[in-house]
């Protein structure tokens, strides 16, 4: 019994020490300037959401709110819409050289992303999307190939054939059997892949930042890299633009968790 | 669902080209951003090119490889090594953290689902706002570790400032971010191992320690196989936490962020920046074979 104390002892430690950074951060943006030059307290003494709305407003996050969510947005329906038939293709359709082909997609998983990055700005400045949202957009969907393409092979391929033949017999033709046998029997995968799209997009910040010029095309972790190189940054300040940027995605988290987890662990078992 | 000949895709000549369709698009994505940027940066590799629009791009051969490693081989080797402590440091620190977590936490017990939680949301943070929020937290003149390492060691410490310390922070930073996952992985595997071989082991007379070694460790392998090659191939690949934290200052700077500061940096060469991603390329290759290798022989011998 004692065991137990010590070990949830140490666990509730260590958890608050993971989650420390993250306390702090929430803590900070809902105090005001006063209070943070007065060196700030873990527990606001007069909380506000004055420093949200100031950032939110005039510091145009609005903004950059906007932009972040359009490319997310357009990024996983798009992934989702491309995917979801090849991966149909590859694990419930028999055609010649799909082995072949669904090895080049997977094998984008071995080259570094850090090695495409040049070729890509260039690439993008030559296709005139330099600096536009369908220029991370498209890079976007095609960065999601490997985990989407395995993803949902497996998981259309675990479709029992059954089905396939029962729509067959009521005179579905392959559409209608893809869009109302075997869209509804993979709707985890579909959410799970969703979420790994959606939120490493959201908080991109790599390639966003050697394409977009435009302050007004910025995205939120854009946004918060300008912010913190302005001139005397706020720390409330910082601290509120961050917070903006983590609440969606950490809803999402909290009310997605199990398919994101099953999703995390169960993509790498192949 | 009535019968119907008006469905798409009805007929059995035009089925046959379903699956092609289907895969058109995606496969057209894969050759313009994935083929074309990988290929690409091979051939500039070979160039003097500064990025910049409106410059000349000049083919010379194996000049950027011959430079690199003659006048410039000493800051490309200091890279490497950079790298390699930083990969060294977070596999060790993230796979030994992860699997004592995972290990405490792999029962369904009351309050266990919130510690998971909390250990494995620092994740989903952009990577913007982990160098932001310890930029600060790390700040040598008001941050609140310099309280805490004014009272408990004393002196003062310019963190991520300091060349002999910066590089070991951003690995505490990368475990803190992702031994969640690893830990995730862990719990998985340790639920796969069926109850009656502890069982029997019990019996036996086997203590915890006893048990651990004989039984859980050989086990896990497959887990440790899949932990082991993404955290080594995740943090090789790293930059954006050095980015945003350091910028490859104060001794952090690896082949990763060589190459993005070559590149992107003050005096931009494309082309020397794409040699570097070329190193990192074979580098990551060679380190993913052997490791890939060598766990699989491990898991078979175990």
């Amino acid at each position: 019994m004692t065991r137990r104390v010590v070990v949830h002892l140490l666990l509730g430690l260590y958890g608050l020490v993971s989650a420390y950074p993250f306390l702090w951060m929430v803590s900070g943006a809902l105090q005001g300037t006063k209070e943070m030059l007065g060196g700030g307290h873990l527990i606001p003494r007069h909380p506000t959401l004055g420093t949200l709305a100031q950032t939110w407003t005039q510091l145009h996050f609005l903004r950059y709110f906007g932009n972040s969510l359009a490319v997310t947005v357009a990024t996983t329906v798009g992934a989702l819409a491309v995917y979801s038939l090849a991966g149909y293709s590859f694990g419930a359709l028999r055609f010649p050289g799909r082995r072949l082909l669904y090895g080049c997609f997977v094998a984008l998983l071995f080259v570094p992303g850090i090695t495409m990055l040049l070729p890509l700005v260039i690439l993008q400045n030559r296709l005139g999307l330099l600096g536009t949202r369908t220029g991370l957009i498209l890079p976007g969907i095609n960065a999601t190939a490997p985990l989407a393409v395995m993803l949902l092979t497996n998981a259309f391929r675990a479709v029992p054939r059954e089905l396939r033949e029962a729509a067959r017999m009521d005179g579905a033709g392959e559409a209608r059997t893809f869009v109302s046998v075997y869209l509804p029997a993979v709707r985890p995968a579909l959410v799970t892949l969703a979420l790994l799209t959606a939120i490493p997009t959201w908080n991109e910040f790599v390639l966003a930042r050697v394409s977009l010029g435009d302050p007004a095309t910025y995205t939120l972790p854009l946004g918060l890299q300008d912010l913190s190189s302005s001139a005397n940054p706020q720390q409330n300040t910082l601290m509120a633009a961050s917070l903006i940027i983590v609440i969606p995605v950490v809803l999402l988290f909290v009310f997605l968790q199990r398919s994101f987890v099953n999703g995390l662990t169960g993509a790498v078992k192949g | 669902m009535s019968s119907s000949t008006t469905c798409p895709f009805g007929t059995r000549r035009t089925r046959r080209w379903i699956p092609w369709l289907s895969v058109a698009v995606p496969s057209l994505g894969w050759l313009v951003f994935g083929l074309y940027p990988s290929l690409a940066t091979v051939y500039y590799s070979f160039t003097t090119y500064s990025g910049l629009p409106g410059t000349p791009m000049t083919f010379c051969g194996l000049c950027n490889y011959r430079d690199m490693f003659t006048s410039n081989y000493s800051q490309l080797s200091q890279a490497v090594v950079t790298t390699l402590e930083y990969v060294g440091g977070v596999t060790v620190l993230q796979i030994g953290l992860g699997l004592g977590l995972a290990l405490l936490l792999q029962r369904r017990r009351f309050g266990y689902g919130l510690y998971r939680a909390l250990i494995f949301m620092p994740q989903v943070f952009s990577v913007t706002i982990v160098g932001v929020l310890f930029s600060l937290l790390l700040d040598p003149s008001s941050g609140p570790a310099e309280a805490v390492y004014h009272s408990v060691i004393g002196g003062y410490s310019s963190f991520l400032g300091d060349s002999n310390l910066a590089i070991w922070l951003i690995v505490l930073v990368n475990v803190w971010m992702f031994s969640g996952y690893t830990m995730l992985v862990y719990i998985a595997g340790l639920r796969r191992i069926p109850p009656e071989v502890y069982e029997a082991a019990s019996l036996d007379g086997a203590g915890a320690i006893r048990r651990f070694w004989k039984i859980t460790w050989p086990l896990l392998a497959p887990s440790t196989t899949v932990n082991v090659f993404l955290t080594v191939m995740g943090s090789l690949g790293e930059y954006a936490l050095i980015l945003v934290l350091t910028q490859g200052q104060y001794h952090t700077q690896t082949l990763g962020m060589f190459m993005f500061n070559t590149a992107f940096g003050v005096n931009p060469d494309l082309g020397l920046g794409s040699m570097l991603a070329m190193v990192q390329f074979v580098l990551t290759a060679v380190i993913g074979g052997v490791l890939l290798w060598a766990l699989r022989r491990r898991e078979v011998s175990l």
